[in-house]
């Protein structure tokens, strides 16, 4: 049995094609965004329960925006207006999860335009982009409005706390007020979607059964985050914070299973995928412990994005020949001139 | 042993060279639509840059300062810089040939590179002992490659992408730039050296 | 006279816009990110790159011919590193403020790829007079790009222009744009409408031309239903 689940990780895939004629197995971007907002859907509907209108309405402008921007932008650079293949409204709630649900308007309509701007459109469209769209949004409000991205200060009227602030600067001993069951549960303070962790596992686990994304990226970004938190907390536990906290806080979960397995952002073999997510769950920690920042996973995320094109130089050798490493060189070989398209 | 571990981390992550103090950026852009050339150039800067700071940072010392010559600075760098970089290739197409097959194109052009110039500098500004200025000039060379080579492996993949017409070349490479800068943000505050 | 004045104006206009530094001909790039968190800034900048770039481009063309070609680029380096040593100078005893905003980018001047590009590229093939002119628009040129950058930077980064507050009092500011990534988001940005700008200046004066064109060939057509029993017949 333990052959079965080791079989990928341990031997060459079998490359075995039938005979034609084939059958269309109605797998468009349309349907695969679909699935993804199906699998956010738990997750909105514990935030809209937990934090009222202001979450449903942060989550609607967000989306409304995104693909308003994205429709103008396609129109604009005279190419083919693909909005309904769904996937700027997913990049907009994607962003919207990882706000807190008093942001103001503009902080959403910015942000939103943003990350279809920056994270989609200048790079060519869907796929194009080396970074994930809604994280860089989140990091460029991030460091232009950090009282308003400040998941404390912007809900202090709220009976609950962002665990992560509290750990960041009080200091680790509050850290036993928090019970796991109740951060588990999304009584915490955080982005509204990424709070809610019972919902966003659900959803992950959701999109692993359909087999849109694969488990390597996220169990690997987790067990490197509880690794690294080990480590550290067993060094000293009176000033680190112990793994189960690390995991149920902030957005460890949600990027593992949301935004480290971006598409177009995230590398593609096996070996490449799990050092891929064991080198963002180490960066999440050691930004969370060293850095001015309480939440390291949106940053570890982008960092580890940076990595994916050297990572993905680690690909099998071809039979009888050397792996050329770099793409431009296959594409010489592919086709004889560059592909010029507008 | 300490300071200098939180030098070198400072120099390549906190502070680097080309995405949080914007020097060198011409080459950036310039050396980074392919790997090799991207390996070649970095490497290029980490080894002049290392031996211009050592030469200047000894010049500056023994020279402008005990004839009170502070202000002739910059010519007496730049000249070094240039000098240097003449030698270092006849030198090294006469001595170790590999060498300067590997560098040789990259050296000329490091002659107008802000980064080796800044360095020098940065180093005297800073007022940093000589071993200091050593490790941060090959920390400094160091993080240049680094964001160098991330970079070009981000570019060569934009190969394949249809980025929009008035984006390509240029434009693009500075908006990855930009948002690499962004994400080296993450490291802001992990302690800073002096 | 007049073809001198004709000749100096083409040289000096070519670096408002045609080959406008940074932005068209790109290069300098370095201190173009740096100086322009502020228009003040910018222009200070633009301002030393002027004068710097002017009395070097003058005296290389001087002397240009009294040089060797083989050391030509150190002399160039030579020449131009002793007027940024003077530059430093000036700026120290008469706009010490500037000087300290500025940090390491005024010695930096000296290895600004406009002012040594220019001088190897223009002024030791030319008359003084056309140098001069070149470095002069050139420099304008610089300096508009510069304060045009530092203003959109400061305005919408800090929400006021040369120190005064601009934006009303409700105005978060943008902190990106004072940030090294939004200086280069914003490069890359402004580059990008300028390629777009320039692609769509050029179909206009295409489209233009082809109007004109057709036109004329209309013109020569005879106009439909007209008389041709009154066409010359050859004689019989």
């Amino acid at each position: 049995m333990a052959n079965h689940i080791l079989k990928p990780f341990i031997s060459e895939p079998k490359l075995t094609v039938a005979c034609p004629p084939y059958w269309h197995c109605n797998k468009t971007v349309a349907t695969i965004m679909r699935d993804f907002l199906l699998a956010l859907i738990p997750a909105a509907v514990l935030a809209s329960a937990q934090f009222g209108f202001a979450a449903a309405r942060v989550m609607a402008l967000a989306g409304a925006i995104a693909v308003l921007t994205e429709a103008l932008c396609l129109k604009i650079i005279a190419r083919d207006v693909s909005v309904d293949d769904y996937s700027a409204l997913l990049t907009g709630l994607l962003f919207a999860f990882l706000l807190s649900p008093s942001a103001p308007w503009w902080l959403v309509t910015i942000g939103s335009c943003l990350s279809v701007l920056l994270g989609r459109i200048f790079f060519g469209g869907l796929g194009g982009s080396p970074l994930c769209a809604p994280l860089v949004a989140w990091a460029v409000c991030k460091i232009s409005w950090p009282r308003a991205m400040d998941l404390d200060l912007s809900m202090l009227n709220s009976e609950w706390v962002y665990p992560l602030g509290q750990l960041k600067y009080l200091g680790p001993e509050v850290v036993a007020h928090f019970n796991h069951i109740n951060l588990l549960l999304g009584k915490q303070l955080g982005g509204l979607g990424s709070a809610q962790i019972m919902g966003i596992v659900l959803g992950g686990l959701y999109l692993i059964m359909r087999k849109h994304i694969r488990p390597h990226i996220p169990l690997a970004f987790l067990a490197g985050m509880y690794i690294t938190a080990l480590i550290y907390f067993l060094i000293d536990p009176t000033q680190y914070a112990g793994p189960i906290f690390h995991l149920l806080a902030g957005s460890a979960v949600y990027g593992a299973f949301f935004l480290a397995t971006d598409f177009a952002s995230s590398p593609v073999g096996h070996i490449p995928m799990i050092l891929f997510g064991l080198t963002g769950g180490i960066l999440s920690i050691i930004i969370r412990v060293y850095s001015v920042h309480p939440d390291g996973v949106p940053f570890a995320i982008l960092l580890a994005n940076l990595l994916t094109p050297l990572l993905d130089r680690i690909r099998p050798q071809p039979f009888g020949g050397q792996a050329t490493g770099s793409i431009q060189s296959q594409l010489k070989i592919g086709n004889g001139g560059s592909v010029e398209k507008n | 042993m300490n300071d200098y571990y939180l030098l070198v981390l400072t120099a390549i992550f906190i502070n680097n060279i080309v995405l949080a103090q914007y020097l060198g950026n011409c080459p950036f852009l310039g050396t980074s639509k392919s790997m090799e050339t991207a390996i070649g150039m970095g490497a290029a800067v980490i080894f002049v840059a290392v031996m211009a700071t050592a030469i200047t940072w000894v010049l500056q010392k023994y020279v402008l300062v005990a004839l009170e010559l502070e202000f002739v600075q910059t010519i007496v760098f730049i000249l070094v810089i240039a000098t240097l970089v003449q030698f270092v290739e006849l030198f090294l197409k006469k001595i170790v040939p590999p060498l300067y097959d590997a560098l040789g194109i990259f050296l000329p052009l490091i002659t107008t590179n802000c980064a080796i110039l800044g360095i020098a500098v940065i180093c005297q500004r800073n007022d940093y002992e000589f071993l200091e200025s050593i490790v941060f000039a090959a920390a400094s060379g160091l993080g240049f490659w680094l964001a160098l080579v991330i970079l070009a492996s981000i570019r060569e993949r934009l190969e394949t992408t249809h980025v929009p017409r008035a984006f390509r070349g240029t434009p693009i490479a500075l908006v990855l730039a930009g948002l690499m800068s962004l994400a080296f943000f993450a490291f802001k505050g992990m302690g800073s050296y002096r | 006279m007049r073809e001198i004045a004709k000749m100096m104006w083409k040289e000096f206009s070519k670096g408002l816009w045609k080959d406008l530094p940074p932005f068209r001909l790109v290069l300098g790039l370095c201190p173009v990110l740096a100086v322009t968190k502020t228009a003040g800034n910018g222009l200070g900048m633009g301002c030393s790159v002027i004068f710097v770039l002017t009395l070097s481009n003058l005296t290389i063309s001087m002397v240009h011919k009294l040089i060797p070609s083989k050391v030509r680029i150190v002399c160039f380096i030579v020449i131009i590193a002793t007027l940024v040593v003077a530059v430093e100078l000036l700026m120290q005893a008469f706009a010490y403020p500037l000087y300290q905003r500025l940090g390491i980018f005024v010695p930096l001047i000296v290895v600004n790829c406009i002012i040594l590009g220019r001088a190897e590229a223009f002024a030791s093939r030319n008359p003084v007079h056309l140098s001069v002119a070149d470095a002069l628009g050139m420099g304008l040129g610089f300096t508009l790009s510069l304060t045009f950058l530092g203003a959109l930077r400061e305005i919408f980064g800090y929400g006021t222009l040369f120190g005064r507050h601009c934006m009303g009092a409700d105005f978060q500011p943008f902190a990106f744009m004072v940030e090294a990534p939004g200086a280069f988001v914003c490069l890359g940005i402004i580059l990008a409408t300028m390629n777009a700008l320039t692609v769509w200046i050029d179909k206009r004066a295409s489209l233009k031309i082809e109007k004109k064109r057709r036109r004329q060939i209309l013109n020569t057509l005879p106009l439909p239903g007209a008389d041709t029993s009154k066409r010359k017949r050859l004689p019989q």
